[in-house]
């Protein structure tokens, strides 16, 4: 079928079939040894792609109407495919391995359809996993003016639900294809960057911007400003199929229909074409220099150099703390949990539903399950989830110079990884936490902070280092976040189980609280300095030279 | 300085590198020839501890590769074949990385930085990154960077590809002055003429084996022929080259 539709759209069909089987090869030799970790992971993105489905297919019991319904699905989904496509969308930026067939006479849109059926191929399993359960339980809408076809309410919602998609990516290829006339590849890296953390945001940001009150309240204007955009085009489409002619908003369902198909069709016939035209103009300014030269060189000396007494740990530490702001891929991996934890955070807090008393209530001086949980979750997704990404990278091949070093202790590299962890994300969160915790408890927050802190610097130091010891040293394989889930998964809830030992010594007796506590902070402590002293001495021993 | 002792490489029933021996002095300069697939960066990766050796020993500076790991490290500056690089830093961090991985001070490694991209004339891309590079200004990150911790050997694999005339020309010229100032240098190469102008010592490995270890002069009259090249072609045995060349034309000129 793709095939079919790359032809259609001038694709060489020798050219087209060469490079996706090429394309397989290279994918399925890139899984090599990982288990299949990329097919896994698109598994799990569909597994979870169902399972909120569900939840979304559920609101057909809240008594609203066929065009709510569709535009609740059909928005969701496009969500769904722009979150999964947004990262794949940079192989069209900038692919990996164009410089190895650019002098070669495959045109450039045949490859731009080679990139872009990997990327369609993918989403149609996902809105198929998406959309399946929604479109079953469209057959329970209920409304006076449904007629017969309800009942085939899954043989129109589902096509329909696939053209949002497809519309979806269709926005985001032309976009993409329009921002390459504007921006450099540099900025455009960004831009991707920016928008995939700022696509997570909208799940939430949604549960805030759709007051489902004021949606009964105010229906018929609601309607109408949902109309101007595409989620209302295409529940127009489904509307207009599955209720009565004789009824109100018939013609609007006809223009929105209408809007719907023309602009998908427009959206990939026009641009499209277009950006295919153009695309290997654009793939050749991937292969220019953009950077601007200066003329002084200045050499700045981190204040950190002084207290790091490894010096491999401090070479290491650097390495990845470049490597964390500037590998969009790490960057991606941890920070997403984060941001999107954090927007949730302040909007449940805003609707109400987490009441501000949830954070300041306590059962006693050091035990607060709001600030714990508030903790806990930006401790364990910021530091761990940074620890798990910074294992990979796109550069492994560069672990040579790691290899090469003279260092004594193989934990001494993988330390600077975790002084990243501690020093750029720990730390901060700390800091947030005990601000929340001051403005509730004063001098007091230190004890709220002490425990959380303890475990997620027992944490991070217990987090299970790559086989080689060395950060970034392994291959990174598109979509690995599912893989080391398990570690994590893990750690919340060793640190959970600590937890609940605090609050079953607070239920026992205040007296037996206080030494618990005591002694689970001061042995945290003690144990913390003594792995980092015992890994600087073990430094020292291997960096002596063996006696003849 | 670098002593090879029965040195092997076998991967599975493949022998990449076959029982070889040789040793190179202080202030020695020699030349490691040999076809593609020779066993020539096998060698040097298993000299630098990249790979581990099925059999044999390795000493480097007077340290041994089984118990002196560390030391012999620190003497090596090395240059593989292909530049990977972590391409996210700048050549400033990669040069830095490289320093504080050799131990060598902050105040000296920003000051040796300085000097070797103003020698390098890399001082306006210094601060950029890597992945905006040519393969010419990777290669010459590779070399600030093996020679930045002051090694006493240096192993290079094919140093020169991809740079311009005027670098090698300095290099090679560097390369020499090295060498007097006592460095061990083994240059691993395929350009003949590189390795005849520099290395007064030739060693020629072919499959795994080495077929000859001797100076230039000497084999020359080992081998009744004047030129590099022709001694290397009669060493590995390398015959047809005329019918090999007369078959190309026809495959080349072929039509249907």
């Amino acid at each position: 079928m793709f095939e079919k539709f790359a032809i259609k759209f001038g694709a060489d069909p020798v050219h087209y079939k060469l490079l996706m089987d090429n394309e397989r090869v290279l994918e399925d030799r890139s899984n090599e040894g990982k288990q299949g970790i990329s097919k896994l992971s698109l598994t799990l993105y569909c597994v979870f792609s169902f399972l909120i489905s569900i939840f979304s297919a559920l609101v057909v019991f809240f008594g609203i109407d066929v065009f709510i319904y569709t535009i609740i699905g059909v928005s969701m989904s496009m969500i769904i495919v722009a979150m999964w496509g947004l990262p794949h969308f940079d192989n069209l930026l900038s692919p990996i391995y164009y410089q190895v067939i650019a002098h070669t006479p495959i045109s450039s849109r045949t490859y731009f359809m080679v990139k872009l059926t990997q990327i369609l191929k993918s989403s149609v399993l996902l809105l198929f996993c998406f959309n399946t359960f929604p479109s079953v339980c469209g057959i329970f809408l209920k409304g006076d003016d449904l007629t017969i076809i309800r009942y085939f309410f899954p043989v129109v919602y589902l096509p329909v639900s696939f053209l949002s998609g497809f519309f979806t990516l269709g926005v985001m290829a032309a976009l993409a294809g329009f921002l390459t006339k504007l921006y450099s590849t540099k900025k455009l890296q960004k831009i991707a960057k920016s928008a995939q953390f700022l696509l997570p945001i909208l799940f939430p940001l949604s549960f805030y911007l759709i007051p489902i009150e004021y949606f009964r309240d105010n229906y018929n204007s609601i309607v109408k400003y949902l109309s101007y955009f595409p989620i209302g085009w295409f529940a127009g489409i489904v509307s207009l199929a599955v209720r009565n002619i004789n009824r109100l908003g018939f013609q609007r369902d006809l223009l929105l229909t209408g809007i719907a198909l023309g602009s998908t069709l427009i959206l990939i016939f026009i641009p499209l074409r277009s950006i295919a035209k153009t695309y290997s103009a654009y793939l050749g300014f991937l292969l220019e220099s953009t950077n601007k030269s200066r003329k002084k060189l200045r050499i700045r000396k981190s204040i950190l150099s002084n207290y790091f007494k490894i010096r491999e740990s401090y070479a290491s530490f650097c390495l990845c703390a470049l490597y964390m702001r500037r590998d969009r891929k790490i960057a991606a991996q941890f920070t997403a949990g984060g941001i999107t934890g954090l927007v949730m955070t302040l909007l449940f807090f805003i609707r109400g539903i987490y009441p501000i008393e949830f954070l300041k209530y306590h059962y006693a001086i050091g035990l607060s399950p709001g600030i714990l949980v508030l903790y806990g979750y930006f401790g364990i997704t910021l530091s761990l989830g940074f620890l798990q990404a910074v294992r990979y990278s796109q550069h492994s091949k560069a672990q040579w110079i790691l290899s090469l070093s003279p260092y004594g202790n193989k934990y001494a590299m993988w330390q600077g990884a975790e002084s990243t962890a501690i020093i750029y994300l720990l730390i901060p969160t700390t800091l947030f936490v005990l601000l929340v915790s001051t403005f509730f408890w004063g001098v007091y927050s230190i004890f709220f902070v002490l425990p959380g802190l303890v475990l997620l610097l027992l944490s991070i130091t217990t987090f299970p280092e790559p086989e080689s010891g060395l950060p970034l040293s392994e291959e990174f394989v598109e979509g690995e976040i599912g893989s080391g889930c398990f570690s994590i998964i893990l750690h919340t809830f060793a640190i959970g189980l600590l937890i609940g030992v605090l609050f079953l010594a607070r239920f026992i007796h205040t007296w037996v609280y206080v030494a618990v506590y005591s002694i689970f902070v001061i042995s945290g402590i003690i144990v913390f300095i003594k792995n980092r002293k015992k890994s600087i001495q073990l430094h020292q021993e291997r960096e002596k030279p063996d006696e003849e | 300085m670098i002593e090879v002792i029965h040195l092997t490489k076998e991967y599975g029933q493949k022998i990449a590198v076959d029982n070889i021996s040789f040793s190179i002095g202080k202030g020695e300069m020699v030349g490691y020839l040999g076809p593609n697939v020779a066993g020539k960066s096998t060698t040097l990766k298993m000299l630098v501890g990249l790979l581990e050796p099925t059999l044999g020993d390795i000493n480097v500076a007077g340290f041994n590769a089984k118990t002196h790991q560390l030391e012999l490290k620190r003497s090596i500056g090395y240059i593989p074949e292909e530049a990977q690089l972590y391409e996210h830093l700048t050549l400033v961090e990669h040069l830095q990385l490289m320093g504080r991985l050799y131990h060598i001070e902050e105040q000296l490694i920003t000051r040796k930085i300085i000097e070797f991209t103003k020698l390098f004339e890399m001082e306006e891309q210094a601060l950029q990154r890597i992945s905006s590079f040519s393969q010419g200004m990777r290669q010459k990150c590779l070399i600030m960077g093996a020679l930045l911790h002051n090694p006493d050997v240096l192993l290079f694999d094919e140093p020169f590809t991809n740079l311009d005339v005027t670098t090698v020309t300095f290099l090679k010229a560097l390369l020499k002055r090295m060498a007097e100032l006592g460095k061990t240098i083994l240059y691993c190469t395929h350009i003949l003429e590189v390795a005849e102008t520099l290395c007064p010592r030739i060693l020629i490995i072919n499959e795994g084996k080495i077929i000859a270890d001797a100076p230039v002069e000497e084999l020359r009259q080992l081998t009744n022929q004047k030129a590099l090249n022709e001694i290397f072609v009669q060493l590995t045995e390398t015959t047809g080259i005329e019918d090999k060349t007369n078959e190309a034309i026809r495959i080349v000129t072929e039509t249907s």
